[in-house]
């Protein structure tokens, strides 16, 4: 049972930050719903969530060749790229996604069970990871198929990775809150996120907009940042300083951002469901 | 019984904003910000008060009946008291851990096993996974469902599925026990045995609080009654007193 009381003395802000804390640290509550999700999800199937990820080979073997030969690249240093790329990509856009209408789909539980509202978006979030863990598989693959220099900066994958699910956290929950009450924001966010991932290299590289004035694209993208510095470190291939910077900067923006909703209008959206 | 128990509403209101397809578009308000000379005027929100200025104090030892009409505000305030709904003007203060016996099938999942659901129902109201597992064959043994908790939800009778729910709801205590209707489940034996769980829950907590149109159930039960009529508190007295006000005022109606 949660208590729904909370000291008399604390401003909003630090009872939204006592019940962010106290529930993330309940992993075993969130982790196992989020297991279960997908336990249940692929019950009556033989390979289960790894159909996802076949799925996910299928686009990555297929269109990755084909872009290769169109861009005139060497196979082997685009498929990699690209194979994590899309990979990283497919967690912040399912993420994003399943964020806006996380509380709406939980609506029945939200009026139903006294809950701390943060449980379901933690619960969503560590879904998605689980489904991103089994799509490393395709990394793992495709490294001894066509090797590339690891070093073990790649190490750095993880704090990236870090900074990509803080701010993934941070802004789902927002999202989530802000399509409760208004509800055509998650079909907005779905054709954005389309578009977004033209604006992304994932299917382009980097270096094929060099010098152009689509430069700027890049650089002004937080979701190219937050990928390169799950990305890059993965290839062996150093990331500067400043993006690690300006990623940690979106991740406390998105953390304040979720600080902030879920302040002032956790309180809310039972109202709205 | 515990008595540190103690609930105190204090002009405790709920509005619902009804938002219409209307107003719940984003698009819509950043138009009418675009184009302020275009605009027609807005139509209000409106907004149903399910509850207003309910003010009530519940001691350890209280044994409240909620009685009213339909759609007078039993079930909100049963759900402001299980911190569901925050009021939206007032200040609600509940002291004492609570067991809110309502919606017990929110959380259950048809492909789930008995046994998953167990879990998940579990970790759903916030116990954690130690304590669930510790628990888990005290309460498939009170459904007498035996192997057929491995089986999933969707194989279950109406009255297997109710045994389960029930026996997974009332597996934890609360010191505060709300409840939207009185809870019958199953054939004659289990119902005499979810009767007597019950019963023992409700004796050993401080504080009960007991919506229902059961008249006999709410006499043999309850030592308080308030009486709801559109969100306001109409009347709070005796059990007798308030539910001979409510049947004479509901006959009044009819006439």
């Amino acid at each position: 049972m949660d208590s729904h009381l909370t000291r008399p003395s604390d401003s909003p802000i630090q009872a939204a930050a006592r019940e962010l804390l106290a529930q993330g640290a309940q992993f075993d509550r969130w982790g196992t719903l989020a297991l279960m999700d997908i336990s249940l999800r692929y019950r009556r199937t033989v390979i289960g969530p790894l159909w996802i990820t076949l799925t996910l080979a299928a686009t990555i073997g297929s269109v990755g060749t084909v872009y290769a030969a169109l861009f005139k690249q060497d196979v082997s240093i685009f498929l990699p790229s690209f194979a994590v790329g899309l990979i990283v990509w497919t967690l912040m856009a399912s993420t994003l996604q399943e964020g806006s209408n996380v509380f709406v789909l939980s609506g029945h539980l939200i009026k139903a069970v006294p809950a701390p509202l943060i449980v379901h978006v933690l619960q969503m979030l560590a879904r998605n990871v689980i489904i991103f863990l089994h799509h490393l598989l395709l990394v793992i693959v495709l490294y001894l198929v066509m090797p590339w220099p690891l070093h073990a900066t790649m190490l750095l994958a993880i704090p990236g990775f870090l900074i990509l699910l803080v701010a993934l956290f941070g802004v789902a929950t927002a999202l989530g809150m802000l399509c409760a009450r208004f509800r055509d924001i998650g079909s907005a966010i779905t054709s954005g996120l389309q578009f977004v991932f033209f604006l992304t290299p994932i299917i382009w590289t980097a270096d094929a907009v060099h010098g152009t004035a689509f430069q700027w694209l890049i650089a002004a993208n937080p979701f190219t940042t937050l990928l390169e510095l799950v990305r890059k470190p993965l290839l062996s291939q150093p990331v500067d300083a400043g993006q690690w910077l300006l990623g940690l900067v979106y991740a406390a923006g998105a953390a304040a951002l979720a600080l902030g909703c879920y302040a002032k209008y956790r309180k809310r959206v039972a109202y709205w469901l | 019984m515990s008595i540190s128990a103690h609930i105190h509403l204090q002009d405790v209101s709920v509005d619902f904003p009804i938002l219409s397809f209307r107003e719940r578009s984003l698009r819509r308000r950043f138009m009418r910000a675009m184009t302020p000379f275009m605009a027609r005027p807005q139509a209000p929100t409106h907004v149903v008060s399910a509850l207003s200025d309910v003010t009530l104090d519940i001691r350890a030892g209280d044994r409240v009946a909620l009685i009213g009409a339909n759609g007078a505000g039993k079930t909100t305030l049963l759900r402001v008291l299980a911190g569901i709904y925050h009021p939206t003007s007032g200040s609600a203060d509940v002291l004492g851990r609570c067991l809110s016996l309502f919606d017990l099938a929110a959380g259950f999942d048809e492909e789930a096993t008995g046994y998953e659901n167990i879990m998940r129902r579990g970790l759903v109201v916030g116990a954690r996974r130690a304590e669930i597992e510790a628990r888990r064959y005290e309460i498939a043994e009170f459904t007498e469902l035996g192997d057929k908790l491995d089986l999933p939800l969707r194989t279950y009778s109406s009255g297997m599925m109710l045994r389960l729910i029930f026996a997974v709801a009332t597996a934890v205590e609360g010191e505060i026990v709300l409840l939207d209707e009185w809870i019958g489940v199953g054939d004659q034996q289990f119902r005499r045995k979810a009767r007597q769980r019950l019963d023992d829950i409700v004796a050993r907590a401080g504080i009960l609080v007991l919506a229902s149109h059961d008249v006999d159930l709410l006499r043999s039960t309850c030592n308080r009654a308030v009486l709801l009529q559109q969100g306001r508190i109409a009347a709070v007295g005796t059990v007798d007193g308030i539910i001979d006000r409510y049947v004479a005022g509901a006959g009044d109606a009819r006439n």
